[in-house]
C-alpha cells in the first residue's frame, strides 16, 4: 500500500510539472510571439507578420495557449495600434473571427481592410461570411458575387456560398406572395457571378418541395414552381449524363407540368425535360434505363406533339422493359401505320 | 480461461516458454519439416442457411424512394396504406387482420406495397434480421413516414384508412379514403391483371394452378365451357389465365375453344389482349388466321384494341386482296382510323380527313390556286397537332404566294425541338442542304417561286 501511495504521488507531481511547464511555455511563446510580431510590423515586414500570425493561430486547441480561435483572435486585437492598423492583420483578425463564428466583431477589421485594398477577393469573401454570421443574408450574398467577380479562390467561394445557401434553408425568411425565399433570393445573386452546380441543384429541389406546400396560394406557388425549373435547367444543362441528372430532369418535367398554361415563356417545355432525362438515363445496356418512367412519360408527351414515330420508339422501348399500362395507352393512340 | 492464469506464476513461465519455443521451431523450416504432420481438423458441421419466415401477409417495403424505383424498374404496380390513426377500429382491423390475412398477401405480391404512418413506434427485429418498426413488424418507421408524407402531398388527405394504388410509372389508378370494404384480396387481383398482365401471365400458373390445370385437362368439347366459367367468375387473373393457357396450345380446335370463349371476356381483359394481339398484328402475314382472331377477340371484348388492331393490319398486308374477308368486316373501324396512306383527297376535304397521310398527302398534291381558294383552311393546317402537315401547309401557303407560309416555316427552323425535322423536310423539298442558320433559309424561303 505504501509502494502504490508513494508511486501515486510521484506521478501526480510529475503531471503538474509538466502543466506548470507547459503554461510557463505557452505564456514565454505568447510574449516572444508579441515581441516577434511588434518588431516585424516596425520593420514593416508583412511576410514576417504574416508567419507569426499563423504561430497564433496554431496555438489554439485543447491544452494550447487559446482555448478556441476568437480567443486567439482577441488577442491578437489586443496587440498595439501600430500592429493592427495594417491591412494584412485586419485580413487575418476578420478570417479569426470568421473562423470562430464571431462574424460581427470581425465587420470593423475586415471593413478597414477593404477600404485600404478594395478588390482584395479574398478579405471581401471572409466580409460576405462574416455579413452572413451577423445576419445580413443579402449583404452577404452582394459581397460574396463581388469576391467572385474580384476573382475569390474556387474553393473559398464554394465555401461561402454553401455556408450562405444552407444557413438559409434552414433559418431564412420564407417570403410572401411571389416573392423568393431568401435562401433562392441570394443563391440566385451569387448565381449572377458564378455558377455553382450543386448548391443550384439543392436550390431547386427545395424550391419545387415549396412550391409543393404552398399550393393553397396558387400565385406563390407557381412563381416558387417556375424558379424551381429554371434552377432545375440551369443546372441539368452542365451536370453529367448520370441516373441522378436524369432524375432531376424527369422530376422537373412534372413541375413544369403542374405550371400548366402558367408556365412563362422562355422556361423550358415539359418536353425539353423529358428528353434531357431520356438521354441522361441511358445505359450500355439500350433495352434499360436509369428512369424508365421517363420513357413512358416522354411518349405520352412526344404524342401530345404529334411526334407519332418518337411516341411509338419511346413507348416500345418503355414495354420492353416491363409492363407499362401508359406505354399501351400510347401505342393504342398511335397512327396504324407508325412503327415496326 | 486458459489454464496458466489460473494455476500460479510457474504455470505462466512454462506457458511463455513452450510458447518461444514454439515460434522459434516455427521460424526455421528444416526443424519444422520433420515435425509429424498435424492432424487434419475435425470437419466443420454444414453451415446452415439463416432461416427467414415467411411472410404470409403483405410484405411491406423498407425503403419508400427505392420502393418507388423498383415498381417502374420491375413493371409492378404500386398499392399504399394508410394506417395512421392508431386505436381507431377500421384501422386497427385492417392492421391487425387484413394486411397480415393470406388472402391479401397473395394478392399483394405483384404490388410494391407501402403502409404509411407518422409516428415513431418501438424498433424491433424484422423477419429479414433488419431492425422493423413494431407496429407494422416489417421495414423501419422511417419508410412508413415518408409514405404518409407523399401521400398527403399527393392527395391532399388526412384520413386513415386510405388506400391507393399507382401505376408503375407513378399515375394513380384508385385512391379512397375510409375503409367500407372494397379493398381486399379480389380488388388487389383486378388491380394487378389490369396494370401487370405480364407478371400476372407468369404468376396465374401457381396462384391459379386448379383452373389452368382444369383447362388444360379438360376435354375439347367442355373446354369452352369451362373457360367462360372462369371468365365470367369474376377473377381478376381469368382473362390472364385463358391467354396463358391458349398460347402454350397446339390444337387448332382447342385454340378455336379458347378463342371463342375470350370472345365472352370483360372488358377489363384489354390488358391481358394487348401482348398478342399487338404480337400477331404487327407481321399480319405472318400466320393470317391467327392475326385475323386475335383482332376479332380484340374488337368483341375491346372496341379501342380491336380498331387499334384492325388499324394495324390495314397497312402491314402485301397484298388487301387476301385480305377482303376480314376487311369487309373490320372496314367499320379498320379504315375509318387508317385509310391507305395513297389516297389524297382535294383541299379542304382532305384537310378534315382524321388520317395524318390524307391531310399531309392533299397539301403536297394541291395546286396554288386550291391553296388559294381553301387558304382559311390552309392556315388551320397550320396549327394541326402533326409536325410533317404543318410543314406541308406552310409550304403549300409559300407555293400560293402567302407570306404566312415562309414566315411559318422559319419560325418553325428555329424551334430547337421542331427545327431538325422541318429542315429535313425542307432538304426535301429543295433538294439541297442550306445548313442549321435559318438565315441561310430566310433568303430562299422569301423568294418568290422555287421548287414544288
Amino acid at each position: 500500500v505504501r509502494r502504490s501511495v508513494v508511486l501515486s504521488l510521484c506521478v501526480a507531481s510529475l503531471a503538474a510539472a509538466a502543466l506548470v511547464a507547459r503554461a510557463g511555455f505557452a505564456g514565454d511563446d505568447l510574449e516572444e510571439l508579441r515581441g516577434e510580431i511588434v518588431r516585424a510590423s516596425q520593420a514593416n515586414d508583412a511576410a514576417r507578420v504574416v508567419r507569426a500570425l499563423d504561430r497564433v493561430a496554431s496555438m489554439v486547441g485543447p491544452e494550447k495557449a487559446f482555448a478556441d480561435v476568437g480567443a486567439a483572435a482577441d488577442w491578437v486585437a489586443a496587440l498595439p495600434d501600430g500592429v493592427t492598423g495594417r491591412p494584412v492583420v485586419q485580413v487575418r483578425l476578420g478570417w479569426m473571427y470568421v473562423t470562430g463564428l464571431r462574424g460581427p466583431d470581425a465587420l470593423p477589421h475586415l471593413e478597414k481592410a477593404l477600404r485600404a485594398a478594395p478588390s482584395d477577393a479574398r478579405a471581401r469573401a471572409y466580409f460576405a461570411e462574416a455579413k452572413r454570421q451577423a445576419g445580413e443574408p443579402a449583404a452577404a450574398a452582394g459581397e460574396l458575387a463581388r469576391a467572385i467577380g474580384d476573382g475569390v479562390p474556387d474553393d473559398l467561394a464554394e465555401w461561402g456560398v454553401t455556408k450562405l445557401v444552407a444557413g438559409l434553408l434552414t433559418y431564412g425568411k420564407k417570403g410572401e406572395g411571389t416573392a423568393l425565399p431568401e435562401y433562392a433570393s441570394a443563391a440566385e445573386t451569387v448565381f449572377a457571378a458564378k455558377d455553382f452546380p450543386a448548391v443550384r441543384r439543392s436550390v431547386a429541389l427545395r424550391l419545387s418541395f415549396d412550391a409543393e406546400e404552398e399550393r393553397v396560394d396558387a400565385e406563390r406557388s407557381t412563381a416558387l414552381r417556375t424558379a424551381a425549373v429554371r434552377h432545375a435547367w440551369a443546372y441539368l444543362r452542365r451536370a453529367p449524363a448520370d441516373g441522378e441528372s436524369a432524375r432531376l430532369s424527369y422530376e422537373a418535367s412534372r413541375w413544369v407540368a403542374a405550371l400548366g398554361d402558367a408556365r412563362p415563356s422562355g422556361l423550358p417545355e415539359r418536353f425539353d425535360l423529358l428528353a434531357a432525362a431520356v438521354r441522361m438515363g441511358e445505359t450500355s445496356d439500350p433495352e434499360a434505363h436509369q428512369v424508365p418512367e421517363a420513357l413512358a412519360a416522354m411518349a405520352e408527351e412526344a404524342l401530345a406533339k404529334g411526334r407519332f414515330v418518337l411516341a411509338e420508339r419511346m413507348a416500345r422501348r418503355r414495354l420492353a422493359m416491363s409492363d407499362s399500362p401508359a406505354a399501351r395507352r400510347v401505342l393504342l393512340r398511335v397512327p396504324a401505320d407508325v412503327g415496326d | 480461461v486458459p489454464r496458466f492464469f489460473t494455476v500460479g506464476r510457474g504455470a505462466v513461465r512454462r506457458g511463455a516458454i513452450a510458447t518461444a519455443l514454439t515460434a522459434v521451431l516455427a521460424a526455421r523450416p528444416g526443424l519444422a519439416a520433420d515435425a509429424p504432420p498435424a492432424p487434419a481438423p475435425p470437419a466443420q458441421p454444414p453451415k446452415k442457411k439463416p432461416v427467414v419466415p415467411e411472410i404470409v401477409g403483405i410484405r411491406w417495403e423498407p425503403d419508400f424512394e427505392a420502393g418507388l424505383r423498383r415498381a417502374a424498374r420491375e413493371g409492378r404496380p404500386v398499392f399504399v396504406a394508410v394506417n395512421a390513426l392508431e386505436g381507431e377500429g377500421a384501422n386497427e382491423m385492417l392492421r391487425r387482420e387484413a394486411y397480415p390475412s393470406e388472402s391479401w398477401g397473395r394478392a399483394s405480391r405483384p404490388f410494391v406495397c407501402f403502409a404509411a404512418n407518422g409516428e415513431q413506434h418501438e424498433e424491433r427485429k424484422g423477419p429479414d434480421g433488419q431492425p422493423a418498426c413494431a407496429r407494422f413488424g416489417q421495414g423501419p418507421c422511417a419508410a412508413h413516414k415518408d409514405a404518409l408524407v407523399w401521400t398527403v402531398r399527393r392527395f391532399g388527405s388526412m384520413i386513415s384508412p386510405q388506400h391507393a394504388v399507382l401505376e408503375p410509372d407513378g399515375a394513380t389508378a384508385y385512391h379512397k379514403d375510409y375503409f367500407t370494404g372494397e379493398e381486399g384480396a379480389p380488388f388487389l387481383d383486378a388491380w394487378a391483371a389490369r396494370l401487370c398482365p405480364r407478371l400476372v401471365a407468369r404468376r396465374v400458373w401457381s396462384v391459379r394452378d386448379l383452373q389452368t390445370r382444369a383447362l388444360t385437362e379438360a376435354h375439347v368439347a367442355a373446354l369452352e365451357v369451362r373457360a367462360k366459367e372462369w371468365l365470367a367468375s369474376g377473377d381478376g387473373y381469368a382473362p390472364a389465365g385463358v391467354v396463358a393457357v391458349l398460347e402454350q396450345e397446339t390444337d387448332a380446335a382447342r385454340r378455336a375453344a379458347l378463342f371463342a370463349a375470350l370472345r365472352t371476356a370483360p372488358p377489363d381483359a384489354e390488358a391481358a389482349l394487348f401482348d398478342p394481339v399487338d404480337a400477331a398484328t404487327a407481321s399480319p402475314e405472318a400466320d393470317r388466321e391467327a392475326t385475323a382472331v386475335w383482332v376479332d377477340v380484340a374488337l368483341a371484348v375491346a372496341p379501342e384494341l380491336g380498331d387499334w388492331a384492325a388499324a394495324r393490319v390495314v397497312p402491314r398486308v402485301k397484298d388487301g386482296t387476301a385480305w377482303v374477308k376480314e376487311f369487309s368486316r373490320w372496314s367499320r373501324t379498320a379504315r375509318r382510323i387508317a385509310p391507305p396512306p395513297h389516297v389524297g383527297r382535294p383541299l379542304p376535304e382532305g384537310l378534315r380527313d382524321p388520317s395524318r397521310d390524307v391531310r399531309r398527302a392533299s397539301l403536297w398534291a394541291a395546286s396554288p390556286s386550291d391553296v388559294r381558294a381553301a387558304r382559311e383552311a390552309v392556315r388551320e393546317a397550320l396549327g394541326d397537332r402533326v409536325e410533317e402537315v404543318r410543314v406541308a401547309a406552310a409550304l403549300a401557303l409559300r407555293r400560293a404566294g402567302d407570306p404566312t407560309g415562309a414566315e411559318t416555316l422559319l419560325s418553325m427552323l428555329a424551334d430547337p425541338v421542331e427545327g431538325p425535322d422541318v429542315r429535313r423536310a425542307l432538304v426535301a423539298w429543295r433538294g439541297e442542304d442550306l445548313g442549321e442558320d435559318p438565315a441561310a433559309w430566310d433568303e430562299v424561303l422569301r423568294a418568290e417561286g422555287g421548287p414544288r
